[in-house]
């Protein structure tokens, strides 16, 4: 395969799942564009250089770092996006009952995931929801695997106690 | 061999991922069949990992898509259009710019070529030629990139804001707007 085909295939594989994650990260739609053409266009000046074995992790390398960055320059007040409202992520679910308690539990997880450090928070992403490997993560982050497995578990903990009580809830008023 | 809580909980994680060997998996889940606690820790991985996972897929808007096509494959390809961002307070003025910048390349080199067809006693060949080419080129330029910024015909620019003969020799002759090869 050619690197236009090759790149094409890249975009139609991987391209939601850099916006999802961007969308996860920034709670912004626009800046998670951004993120998107930045991550793709990147990825067409080194599509030579790169290990194709390894270009989804290249490819959450570059959308984390991107994502971290956005978020440093809005913390400085560099860019004032409004915030994702957590209501318009589309919920895939089969019945109204389903689909109000995947709502649910969507919206106390990312807002309990706000409350993580940002690096956490990503982290917890990649492994789960993008499905990367520890070793990965460590590799793409240049962080020690243990550094990784600590800040997943922290993170974790933080998490299972906010679902926790909501499971809770739910039970009581089910 | 029985485990405490703290190795099961330990364990937790990999006998998740299906990572143990067999030999620890039995007893994490030995461990697991008489330990409350623990099964409640169990089941809140399940619960997380699940809500992690089940987060939806957002799909890219095509018009994103669309954008790095352009600036990626299509540029490398030459498909992309050179656009040229003029400054605001220069809108109303390219045009008669334009039109100044190439009589004035005319005048300082077009003596040649205003003269060089119709009288032969002032017609240098080579000065001609070089004095022509350059204020040709001016002019192709000048055109390209009006044509480019605004996306509007080139004798559209020109047509009555020129003359009429220098229009038509760059038409006639210039190899972009179908004329013959200097």
């Amino acid at each position: 395969m050619n690197k236009k085909t090759h790149y094409t295939e890249y975009m139609k594989r991987y391209a939601d799942r850099v916006f999802s994650q961007a969308v996860y990260m920034l709670k912004n739609r626009d800046d998670a564009e951004d993120a998107v053409q930045h991550v793709f266009i990147r990825l067409w000046r080194h599509m030579d250089a790169i290990d194709h074995e390894k270009v989804e992790v290249w490819l959450m390398r570059v959308t984390h770092n991107f994502c971290i960055d956005c978020l440093r320059k809005r913390k400085s007040g560099f860019d004032t996006h409004d915030a994702l409202e957590i209501d318009r992520i589309p919920v895939t679910a089969d019945s109204p009952e389903q689909t109000c308690h995947a709502t649910e539990t969507q919206r106390v997880l990312l807002e309990a995931m706000e409350s993580l450090p940002e690096r956490t928070k990503s982290m917890l992403l990649m492994h789960y929801y993008q499905g990367l490997k520890y070793e990965e993560i460590a590799g793409l982050l240049a962080v020690s695997l243990g550094t990784v497995k600590t800040a997943i578990h922290r993170g974790k903990r933080q998490l299972k106690t906010v679902l926790s009580t909501l499971y809770a809830e739910l039970s009581e008023v089910s | 061999m029985t485990i405490d809580c703290a190795t099961c909980e330990s364990r937790m994680e990999s006998y998740v991922n299906g990572t143990l060997n067999d030999g620890d998996r039995a007893e994490v889940a030995g461990h697991l069949d008489h330990c409350e606690p623990c099964s409640e820790v169990l089941k809140s991985e399940y619960a997380l990992r699940e809500a992690l996972r089940s987060l939806p897929v957002m799909p890219c808007p095509d018009t994103v898509l669309e954008t790095i096509r352009k600036e990626t494959i299509d540029a490398e390809a030459g498909l992309g259009k050179r656009m040229v961002s003029w400054p605001k307070w220069f809108y109303g003025w390219r045009v008669p710019a334009a039109v100044t910048a190439c009589l004035v390349v005319l005048l300082l080199l077009g003596r040649p070529l205003m003269f060089d067809s119709q009288d032969t006693s002032v017609y240098y060949p080579g000065d001609g030629l070089e004095a022509r080419t350059l204020a040709m080129l001016s002019l192709v330029y000048v055109a390209q990139t009006i044509q480019e910024s605004e996306e509007r015909a080139f004798d559209e620019v020109f047509s009555g804001e020129i003359p009429r003969k220098v229009h038509r020799i760059i038409r006639d002759e210039v190899p972009l707007f179908g004329g013959k090869s200097l």
